[in-house]
């Protein structure tokens, strides 16, 4: 082949692509979309959402992106760039103090009549250093099951359900069930007067004060949770127990909206929603309560998408008709305390919430012991329960850490 | 007899052996087998058999295993007919052709397999973003992006495997195809091609199931439902609350590993040829 | 038979016709692709496409060394997804790049600058309505509080009184002498210039848009001013400098009074020095080696013996050989990620079947928390590697088997030597010889082995009450995860990098010892 007919050809080819590249395809005139990642959980309820109630944000168009798991969005939100990044995601609380310190979310600056809407705590969870980040959407909060088969009497007292338990240990493999694990523990924890951190008057936080050593926890988990030998009675488990509850060989269980329809499937209607009971009658476990936010990325800058992406997450996301729209599809109380809720299960869910703490991610998940604080819920249960260490020292240890934890959280 | 006693402990190995590799298999049937609302399988037999939870994984719309399967199969066989096909001809240039930086150039190959990139992901999802202000097609969410991705890998592993391969094939059959005119492509195309067939399916196979495999780099890329590949799929039924979904995991991973075991049952001769071609030069 | 090769396959015209009809069409799609780059602002594409067609061209047209014409598809996709995320990792591991510090220094400015802008403690907002007013943007607003009505433009705010405007259906104000409203598409179409709008009050306060119906009043306290490349507030009067940390800092007080979000930025070597300081890492590091090791040698090792045991009972002519065959290498063609799943399940507390099996043959009377031991995990990872490795072992040394000539093994026998002797002195030199780079692969493969600890243990079990960084069957790779990547509040991506070069060194130099000595590439 001879180099002449080559240079033709490839002169040829060249003419072709500078003909083609000239007649670029001009930018068209349709709505700009607006990018929303999520989870699964979120995306299919998302989908739902704008079908039942869509949108009126003139000039855009909203798309709903779910990834498979939490995980996987972690991970695809903490590698996002510019070009490939959302202009909104949806996610747990923990997103606005992470995204906010990255630089990757939008301060949101509300209207008075949009704020009045929310409840202080759950504009201060997704705020960092005085900022707002992202509006609340709904709660994720907990509240106890009781499966009615084996519960004929609603219980007044923590005391009641170990009672029940101990009487029936032969048919049940537990009294009590955290469906989420240690997460789900807390009012557990809070019933037998522990806690996490101290709370001053004005209702903040008190780090200086840890409560997994309060004397009242130590001698309550002593009294309803360990059998005379120091080893765990049987009563409280915090993982793995869900098929046991599900299949009636457990009475209680603590779990949120999320487990619903599956109580549901499992138990029929033979189940109620209540609070844990606490150690004297008419005191109760407070749970965690987190807020789910939708927050506006700096990647909608990039697009040139921000308003339209602030117009859906303030107008539309925002609006107490949306939000109870979303509460009725995904079972969780929703933020806006304007929203009607109106299944008793997830009212049953917002009360509970109500007393619940606020979690602030920034010291839980903060790791200065070497742990955060649900690893280290963890271990010290393990310890306790399976192990039978020494119930005092143990405690007092994860005190210790879990204020080390708080501590370098709130330098933050 | 004679002859079996002498071979008793062969046999006895191998079903030592075998009850060790069922189990874990026997397991998942079960666990796909159990109908008993969402328990997770707690015996060896199913306690009531039935097919339910084949029955979610098909009538359930928030999960399409129809897709996943379609999804899966498509950029598996794409990654693996082209994967091979490159490899093979860096594979062919590395065993025949003699050049300047061969014996780096193959050393490298090998050598970049074994950088743990943490931040491969960060890196891909620049470059990808690139490519996706560009080509939309290739972007975040498409299977198309995916397979960009996976064809990267695709020389290193294969061209490493096959090269030893095309080593054993006498140098006096290309030698005397040059001598009749033949170019290097033809003696490619003509000679190794053909004679590499078996072999090639071996590692179009391996590169099939690698595919299959694969969910960290497919968890971050496939964002819609339907779009989803198995792995990504089952992944996210053991995300949350493992125990729960237990059943339809089973059911979805026996399904999901019949078609592989086929195909690597119908070319299990090959295979063992193939995996030392590498390193069995005598 | 000479010249017979001038009439098969690609030659002559046709060929070459068909080569450049493909080569066309790779150019202009190739063309297309990288003239829209260049339109769409990816300079960076634009260019790489360029060389990757101006490479791909020279070498089909220019008659390129034949090698090249060989690997130029393979090469172009290794170095876009292999070399250049590994550059990349190189060049991180030189930056601070973390929580915090993950955007530009551009971008970081211009969120410094926006985290500024702070509602009025009034909170007052207004519903608008945005339209022209003498040739430039401005907007008709009602006061969402007091209902009161102005229009605002770029200069001033002038409230209007009743009746001088007209109103939509929701009651906001739409139309006023000499102001035109734009439609919902204009204001679309505007895009983020809505949100660029300031609409001052003359009190150093503005009134800003959030979208085209919606806006705030609010203050701004920071200035970016690029001539000096300093933020200046304008409450405290602090002027705020680049550090040279990746922060804007007060230069007085540095270490705590510094502009949130920060940039990546230079810092080599502290992320390598990190590696030696940081307790967080170091601590645990000898541990977790030497797991390391010990996990990947074990690996190779339990399925190399049961592998090769398995090759050498099969290596006759058996009744139920292709049986035995097809049922025990069923592990290596079912997706792992699966296998180890169905494993986890199998050795969980209180639902597995293996403690139901020890308790149904009263081998226990509780149930075991195997995955609650160290030792137990061990174990069970070591295990579950082998039921996945041990067929792959088994193919190659079948394999290998094969190709060990028998007249060697003959010549044994006629010598007098034993089966056992034989195998001892003949096969199993000759075999680990063939087999030593794919043992060491396997070594480096299993070095690296993320999938099967994340999977089954993900590290664990920990101790985390006693302050334990590294669980029990963490292995570098995971470990370096937890630390590195996996914290939402402390990802640190440069020390990551850091830590990639670091196992990069062992496992290569490992990698390449092996390739150096084997016989595999001495005819180089």
């Amino acid at each position: 082949m001879k180099i002449r007919t080559s240079r033709a050809f490839a002169a040829a080819a060249a003419v072709a692509m500078g003909a083609i590249a000239l007649t670029a395809p001009a930018a068209s005139a349709a709505n700009k979309t607006v990018v929303v990642w999520t989870d699964d959980q979120r995306g299919p309820a998302m989908v739902k959402l704008l079908a039942q109630l869509p949108p009126n944000i003139a000039g855009y168009d909203i798309q709903i992106k779910s990834f498979s798991s939490l995980t996987a969005l972690d991970a695809a939100w903490s590698n996002a760039t510019a070009a490939t990044g959302p202009d909104l995601i949806i996610s747990n609380s923990a997103y606005a103090s992470q995204g906010a310190k990255d630089g990757k979310l939008m301060p949101l600056t509300l209207p008075a009549s949009v704020k009045a809407d929310f409840t202080a705590g759950a504009l201060s969870t997704l705020s960092y250093k005085g900022s707002l980040y992202g509006i609340p959407l709904d709660m994720d909060t907990t509240a106890m099951y009781v499966n009615t088969k084996l519960v004929k009497k609603m219980p007044q007292t923590f005391g009641d359900m170990v009672n029940l338990y101990l009487k029936n240990k032969k048919t049940m493999t537990a009294g009590f069930c955290a469906l989420d694990g240690v997460w789900g523990s807390q009012p557990v924890i809070t019933a037998l007067g522990g806690y996490a951190w101290g709370i001053k008057k004005d209702g903040s936080p008190n780090i200086m004060q840890t409560g997994l050593d309060a004397p009242a926890f130590v001698n309550n988990v002593q009294k309803y949770l360990l059998a005379k030998n120091g080893k765990s009675n049987g009563f409280f488990k915090w993982a793995d127990c869900t098929p046991d509850f599900l299949a009636g060989k457990i009475p209680f269980a603590n779990s949120g909206g999320w487990n619903l329809a599956n109580v549901q499937k499992a138990l029929g209607t033979h189940f109620k929603m209540m609070s844990v009971p606490g150690v004297k009658k008419g005191t109760f476990g407070s749970p965690w309560t987190g807020y789910q936010g939708i927050y506006v990325t700096t990647f909608s800058q990039n697009h040139g998408v921000t308003s339209g992406a602030m117009q859906f997450a303030i107008q539309y996301m925002a609006d107490a008709k949306t939000q109870a729209a979303l509460t009725a599809i995904g079972n969780r109380p929703a933020a806006n305390i304007k929203a009607k809720i109106t299944d008793p299960a997830v009212a049953a869910f917002a009360k509970a919430g109500s007393h619940g703490v606020t979690q602030i991610d920034m010291f839980l998940n903060n790791t200065a012991s070497g742990a955060n604080w649900y690893d280290l819920l963890t271990s010290t249960y393990t310890k306790i329960f399976v192990q039978g260490a020494p119930l005092k020292a143990t405690l007092a240890k994860a005190a210790e850490n879990a204020q080390m934890d708080f501590v370098a959280g709130y330098k933050e | 007899m004679r002859e079996f006693r002498r071979n008793l402990w062969r046999h006895a190995y191998a079903w030592v052996l075998i009850v060790f590799t069922i189990f874990p298999i026997w397991i998942v049937f079960t666990s796909a087998f159990e109908t008993t609302g969402t328990l997770v399988t707690t015996s060896i037999f199913p306690t009531k058999a039935g097919w339910d939870n084949f029955t979610l994984l098909f009538h359930s719309s928030s999960i399409p295993f129809g897709a996943w399967i379609r999804n899966t199969i498509i950029i598996a066989s794409l990654n693996a007919i082209i994967s091979v096909l490159i490899g093979a001809a860096a594979a062919y240039a590395f065993s025949r052709l003699k050049f300047k930086g061969r014996r780096i150039g193959i050393q490298a190959l090998l050598l970049i397999q074994v950088f743990p990139t943490f931040l491969a992901l960060a890196a891909i999802y620049v470059i990808m973003g690139e490519v996706y202000k560009v080509f939309p097609a290739f972007g975040l969410g498409s299977l198309g992006g995916l397979l960009l991705v996976y064809l990267g890998g695709s020389m290193g592993i294969n061209a490493w495997l096959l090269k030893g391969f095309i080593d054993t094939i006498p140098a006096e059959l290309d030698e005397s195809a040059r001598v009749d005119g033949a170019s290097p492509m033809q003696v490619y195309w003509l000679i190794f091609f053909p004679l590499s067939a078996p072999v090639l399916a071996v590692v179009a196979l391996l590169s099939f199931i690698g595919t299959f495999n694969e969910f960290i780099m497919a968890s971050v890329f496939l964002t819609d439902p339907q779009s989803r590949t198995i792995a990504v799929g089952l992944q996210q039924f053991v995300g949350g609350q493992f125990n729960q979904n237990w059943g339809p995991f089973a059911a979805g991973s026996l399904l999901a590993s019949i078609p592989l075991v086929i195909l690597f049952l119908s070319l299990q001769k090959f295979i063992v040829g193939g995996l030392t071609a590498g390193s069995v030069k005598g | 038979m000479r010249h017979v090769y001038r009439f098969v396959g690609f030659r002559g015209l046709p060929a070459t016709l068909l080569k450049f009809a493909f080569l066309a069409i790779i150019d202009i799609v190739g063309g297309i692709a990288a003239s829209s780059a260049f339109t769409g602002n990816s300079v960076i594409l634009g260019v790489a496409l360029v060389i990757a067609l101006a490479f791909i061209n020279y070498s089909y047209i220019f008659r390129a060394p034949t090698p090249v014409k060989f690997m130029a598809p393979g090469i172009v996709f290794l170095i876009a997804f292999v070399v250049v995320p590994i550059l990349y990792t190189v060049v991180m591991s030189g930056f601070k790049f973390q929580t915090g510090n993950i955007i530009t220094k551009q971008d970081a400015i211009t969120q410094v600058l926006a985290r500024s802008v702070k509602a009025d403690p009034s909170g007052t907002a207004y519903d608008i309505t945005l339209g022209h007013y003498q040739g430039q943007l401005a907007a008709l607003m009602r006061n969402q509080t007091d209902h009161t009505v102005s229009l605002a433009t770029q200069q001033t705010i002038t409230p209007l009184a009743a009746g001088s405007y007209t109103t939509d259906s929701n009651g906001v104000p739409n139309k006023t002498a000499g102001f035109t409203p734009l439609t919902p598409d204009e204001v679309a179409n505007l895009g983020d210039a809505v949100q660029q709008l300031r609409f001052p009050d003359g009190h150093g306060k503005y009134v800003a848009p959030q979208y085209g119906s919606l806006a705030v009043l609010v203050s701004q306290d920071l200035s970016y001013d690029p001539k000096t490349d300093t933020i200046k507030s304008a409450s405290t009067g602090v002027t705020y400098v680049d550090g040279g940390q990746g922060n804007f800092v007060n230069p007085k007080n540095p270490s705590t009074d510094f502009l949130t979000p920060g940039w990546r930025t230079p810092n080599f070597p502290q992320n390598f020095v990190g590696l030696v300081t940081n307790p967080e890492l170091r601590d645990p590091f000898i541990q977790v080696f030497i797991w390391t090791v010990m996990f990947a040698l074990l690996s190779v090792l339990t399925t190399f013996i049961v592998g090769l045991g398995l090759a050498l009972a099969m290596d006759k002519k058996i009744r139920g050989r292709a049986f035995y065959r097809s049922i025990l290498i069923l592990p290596y063609a079912i997706p792992s990620f699966m296998s180890i799943l169905v494993w986890r399940g199998m050795f969980n507390t209180d639902f597995g079947i293996i403690n139901r099996i020890l308790m149904n043959f009263h081998l226990i009377s509780q149930n075991i928390d195997f995955f609650n031991s160290s030792t137990d995990s061990k174990a069970i990872v070591i295990l579950v590697n082998l039921w996945l490795g041990f067929p792959y072992m088994y193919l190659i040394s079948s394999g290998a088997l094969q190709a060990i000539p028998s007249e060697l093994k003959e010549a044994a026998s006629i010598d007098g030597a034993s089966a056992w002797q034989s195998l001892r002195q003949i096969t199993l030199p000759l075999l680990l010889q063939i087999l030593s780079p794919l043992l060491i692969s396997s070594f480096a493969f299993n070095f690296n082995n993320f999938n099967i600890i994340y999977l089954l243990t993900g590290g664990g079990p920990r101790d985390a009450l006693a302050g334990q960084r590294a669980g029990g069957t963490d292995i570098l790779i995971s470990y370096a995860y937890q630390t590195a990547i996996s914290q939402p509040n402390a990802r640190d991506y440069g020390l990551a990098s850091a830590i990639s070069m670091f196992m990069f060194v062992i496992v290569a130099g490992l990698s390449l010892w092996s390739i150096r000595r084997s016989k595999a590439l001495e005819e180089f």
